[in-house]
């Protein structure tokens, strides 16, 4: 619980209000900056944007008016150019025979054309007659053919071209827009008519370009004029043709101004502004029908009328009639001096109780003006409108980053809370939850990367609860196991008769079983926790000295310890008890000793029955041996006496009862033998002997029955005095004598017995030799068991205890016994005595 | 035999049969032998007569051998008699003190021949060398 608490993540913002919270910050922080510079703008500021935008319009515009107008203008340049270089070389340009009279032509009002050859031109003339002067000059103007059509089609917006001279008395025109069509697109000379030539056309016309006038030879612009052409309003741009430092000639190129006007109509501003366009006279060249209430003209009429009267009347100036320098209203007049002076600027005019700016820019080299008219409020209006717009604009594109920055994060925020939900879902465990996030992004892998996780966790639990049910299933059957073998144990320890403790390392008690406190009277409380030897004394019968050393043997060598007998136990109530007990060592699974047991008897009833038992095989051997002393003694006796008289079968029946009572003392001694081996009464009195003496000994008493028997014995003794042995001497006399009479018995009359001693890895090695009956194979296993006799030997006497006894004897002297025999062939005996113990 | 005065020879043994063989043996042998049949006659008989050899048996009546042999030790009229237990008790115990208590021998009877016990009885009164 406490756990789960602290893995809370503290409280704060969550990822996605920290998402917007930064998308808001870098999203507003321009858009704020740029509405508050927008709202801080004061009112006369936006007015002031917007006189200047109006004046950067007005003369962006007339530069562009300018632009279509000075490729004209060059056009006129050109023209002049290549008509000054004919004037300059005639020669080269002149056709002699170009006015040759069948190239003349009678024009059916009364007019003279030409019909040149090299250009299909006509040249028309109204006048008589046609001198040589201008003969030549026409003649160098219709040079000039092959450069208009080209000129023309370079600057398409040029409408004619033509070169006047000789102070208008003739000129060439290109293209002929004259109604025949076989004439129409070719080149015209003619005269100008006078009225046009003084009237029509500004009378400072020819003059103004003249060498006094234009000394600088530029091209200069004629005011709009009506054509007759039929082309509405026209402009010509005119440049001087000089020879000898005098202008002979002028070059024209015509350019209608309807695109220009037009143009110039088109222009919307605001609401209800306009453009309008004059000459430097203040001539209006072209003004939108809703400049009229403005600019005054109601008497104005239709281009169309007033090119019909024109033509009608041939008087352009009705055309031009009007000049905004006439008009009255002071504000405008002001504005209007500027403008025909050629200068730009802005001026704020009262048009009838409306105040209008009037933006105004000269059009280089005409000096015509442009002029934009637009009312005050419109524009302070649209201004605030626009901060307005902005403003709107600026809160509605807030809102939506807003929503989208709300949106987006959600779309990254939610696959990070459906992750963070999967990871805690899969970290309390439940390992089936799989993420879902489908966003085809790093998010989707990172979800298939947990999803995956959790899969193969889940497989691995899987796995791991089945090796947990396993190992669960195994340890409960190991611990029902070990349970069982405790209580077997402890079954054991409770119901064994003997007294059982257990000591540790450090010889404190730590285990005993209940009939430690019945033979000892000690209880647990008395002993567990207790160092052994403070509670148990163990003494030595023979000076009741304390003997523990057994326990300490079996705890230093890891071996039992037997204490048979001898040992005294002190009880509780400080009685002393004969204990038969044995120590052992308790060894870990590295044999390493980790304590002892101890295990110890009461032994006073099996001591009395030991006395019992030794005084009833004491009485009974003399209540046995007594009768048959009898029978022995009182044959010997009789034999002593009647010998003599006695005949052979006599004798030897005599000598059978002699026998019989042997054999049964025989019996009688060996039973009483192994009855004290068996009960372990035999006391065993070592001392240090020289064995081959002792052997030697033996065979001295021996002696009278080899030669009984005629048996030859051979004594084979060792080079070397065999090392000192430490046994009971008649215990080992009484071996040797079995062997021996073994030997004896079983072998047939004058054989050889071999005796040898010898010395092997610390013991001695007796060994007797005889060639007899031998044992037979199948039965060679059994020759040490009570009461065996082999069945090749049962004819003779014998109570098959002898080599019991001997076995157990040697034994007792920690030596071995055993024997090599083949039937009929003899048996040789082994025994060894240790001489190292 | 010899010009000495016969020696005399005690049999203390409860066994009829066994006292007449060996009373037959000895006497035979040219000794004079008295008999008793439990061992407060042999100690009496020991104390009363100038006696040269005891033969003693163990299992008596009234005083076993052991305790007549523990008496004629602290009797300096006896204690000076050679005794040799002749006894069907074998046992080392028994041998061990039999000699403690001072007996010159310890014959077992079922192991002996009769010439044996004679030829212990010579060897101890002086009567006759064993290699003989």
């Amino acid at each position: 619980m406490l756990e789960n608490e602290n893995r809370k993540p503290k409280k704060g913002f969550g990822l996605n209000t920290k998402l917007v919270l930064i998308f808001i910050l870098l999203s507003l922080l321009p858009i704020s900056l740029v509405g508050l510079v927008v709202v801080s703008k004061t009112t006369r500021e936006l007015e002031n944007e917007a006189i200047s935008r109006l004046e950067s319009f007005s003369r962006a515009e007339a530069e562009r008016i300018n632009l279509v107008l000075s490729k004209i203008s060059s056009s006129s340049k050109i023209l002049a150019d290549y008509a000054t270089e004919f004037y300059r070389g005639p020669n080269y340009f002149y056709h002699p025979d170009y006015w040759s009279t069948d190239k003349l032509f009678q024009c059916p009002e009364g007019q003279w054309g030409n019909k040149a050859s090299d250009a299909s031109s006509v040249i028309v003339f109204n006048w008589q007659p046609l001198n040589e002067k201008v003969k030549y000059e026409l003649t160098l103007a219709a040079a000039l053919d092959f450069v208009f059509p080209s000129i023309k089609q370079e600057n398409p917006d040029i409408d004619n071209l033509y070169i006047i001279g000789d102070k208008y008395s003739w000129y060439r025109f290109y293209p002929n827009s004259d109604p025949d069509p076989e004439k129409s697109g070719g080149f015209a000379t003619d005269v100008l008519p006078p009225d046009l030539n003084k009237e029509g056309v500004d009378p400072v016309f020819w003059e103004d370009l003249d060498e006094t006038r234009n000394p600088e030879r530029l091209t200069k612009w004629t005011p709009p004029y009506l054509d007759v052409t039929g082309h509405g309003l026209m402009v010509s741009a005119l440049s001087p043709v000089y020879d000898n430092g005098k202008m002979v000639a002028l070059t024209g190129v015509d350019f209608t101004l309807q695109d220009i006007t037009n143009r110039v109509l088109d222009i919307q501003l605001w609401k209800t502004g306009y453009a309008f366009m004059i000459d430097n006279q203040g001539r209006i060249i072209s003004s939108p029908v809703r400049a009229q209430p403005d600019l005054g003209g109601e008497e104005s009429v239709e281009i169309s009328d007033l090119i019909a009267a024109a033509k009608q009347t041939a008087n352009i100036s009705l055309v031009r009639g009007y000049s905004l320098l006439d008009t009255d209203n002071p504000q405008l007049l002001q504005a209007i001096d500027i403008m025909t002076m050629g200068e730009d600027g802005l001026k704020t005019v009262n048009f009838r109780g409306i105040k209008k700016y009037v933006a105004f820019s000269p059009i280089e080299n005409t000096g015509w003006s442009l002029g934009l008219v637009v009312p005050v409020n419109e524009v302070v209006a649209s201004a605030l409108t626009t901060r307005s717009f902005i403003f709107i604009v600026l809160t509605g594109v807030t809102f939506i980053l807003i929503v989208l920055i709300l949106f987006s994060s959600r779309l990254v925020t939610k696959p990070i809370k459906e992750l963070t939900k999967g990871a805690a879902e899969i970290s309390r465990g439940n390992l089936a939850y799989q993420i879902k996030i489908k966003t085809r992004d790093e998010m989707e892998q990172l979800a298939e990367g947990f999803n995956e996780m959790a899969r193969k966790l889940r497989a691995y639990y899987a796995t791991l609860e089945q090796k947990v049910k396993d190992r669960t299933r195994e340890l409960a059957l190991a611990k029902n196991r070990i349970e069982e073998e405790k209580n077997r144990i402890e079954a054991i320890l409770v119901s064994i008769a003997d007294g059982v403790f257990v000591i540790g390392l450090d010889k404190k008690l730590i285990l005993m079983n209940p009939s430690v406190e019945r033979i000892s009277g000690f209880n647990q409380n008395d002993c567990l926790d207790k160092v052994y030897n403070q509670v148990f004394k163990f003494l030595r019968e023979e000076d009741k000295k304390e003997n523990n050393g057994f326990i300490e043997q079996a705890l230093e060598t890891g071996q039992l310890s037997v204490m048979a007998n001898h040992t005294f136990l002190v009880r509780k109530d400080n009685s002393e008890m004969p204990v038969a007990c044995s120590a052992a060592a308790i060894k870990n699974e590295r044999g390493l000793t980790i304590g002892g047991v101890v295990v110890f008897r009461d032994i006073t009833k099996e001591r009395e029955m030991d006395r019992i038992k030794s005084e009833f095989v004491s009485l009974a051997s003399h209540q046995l041996r007594t009768p048959v002393t009898i029978i022995k003694w009182g044959v010997e006796a009789l034999l002593k006496q009647v010998e003599k008289k006695m005949n052979k079968s006599e004798l030897e029946q005599m000598e059978r009862i002699y026998r019989g009572s042997d054999r049964m003392i025989e019996l009688v001694n060996d039973l009483l033998n192994v009855s004290r081996l068996e009960s372990g009464r035999l006391v065993f009195k070592k001392e240090k002997v020289q064995f081959e003496e002792l052997v030697g000994k033996v065979i001295d008493e021996y002696q009278p029955y080899l030669e009984k028997k005629k048996a030859k014995l051979v004594f084979e003794k060792p080079r070397k005095p065999l090392p000192q042995i430490e046994v009971d001497p008649e215990k080992i006399r009484q071996v040797i004598i079995i062997l021996l009479d073994n030997a004896l018995k079983y072998s047939p009359e004058g054989k050889e017995i071999k005796l040898t001693l010898g010395e092997r890895e610390g013991e001695i090695v007796y060994s007797v030799q005889d060639q007899g009956v031998g044992i037979p194979q199948k039965q060679q296993e059994k020759i040490f068991t009570r009461f065996f006799r082999a069945e090749n030997v049962s004819q003779k006497p014998g109570t098959g205890l002898g080599l019991y006894l001997a076995k157990g004897l040697v034994e007792a002297h920690n030596g071995k016994i055993w024997f090599e025999s083949e039937e009929n062939k003899g048996t040789t005996f082994f025994f060894t005595l240790p001489y190292k113990t | 035999m010899s010009n000495e005065k016969v020696k005399k020879i005690l049999i203390a043994e409860d066994e009829p049969d066994m006292r007449a063989i060996l009373k037959g043996m000895v006497e035979g042998a040219g000794y004079s032998v008295l008999e008793a049949e439990d061992g407060q006659e042999a100690l009496d008989l020991a104390i009363k007569e100038e006696l040269d050899l005891i033969l003693l048996d163990i299992m008596m009546p009234k005083l076993s051998g052991f305790e007549v042999l523990e008496k004629m030790k602290y009797n300096p009229k006896t204690q000076d008699i050679p005794v040799i237990i002749l006894s069907n008790l074998g046992q080392e115990k028994e041998v061990n003190r039999g000699k403690a208590l001072g007996a010159v021998d310890y014959l077992i009877k079922a192991d002996v021949h009769l010439t044996e016990v004679l030829d212990k009885i010579d060897k101890y009164t002086g009567e006759k060398k064993p290699t003989e």
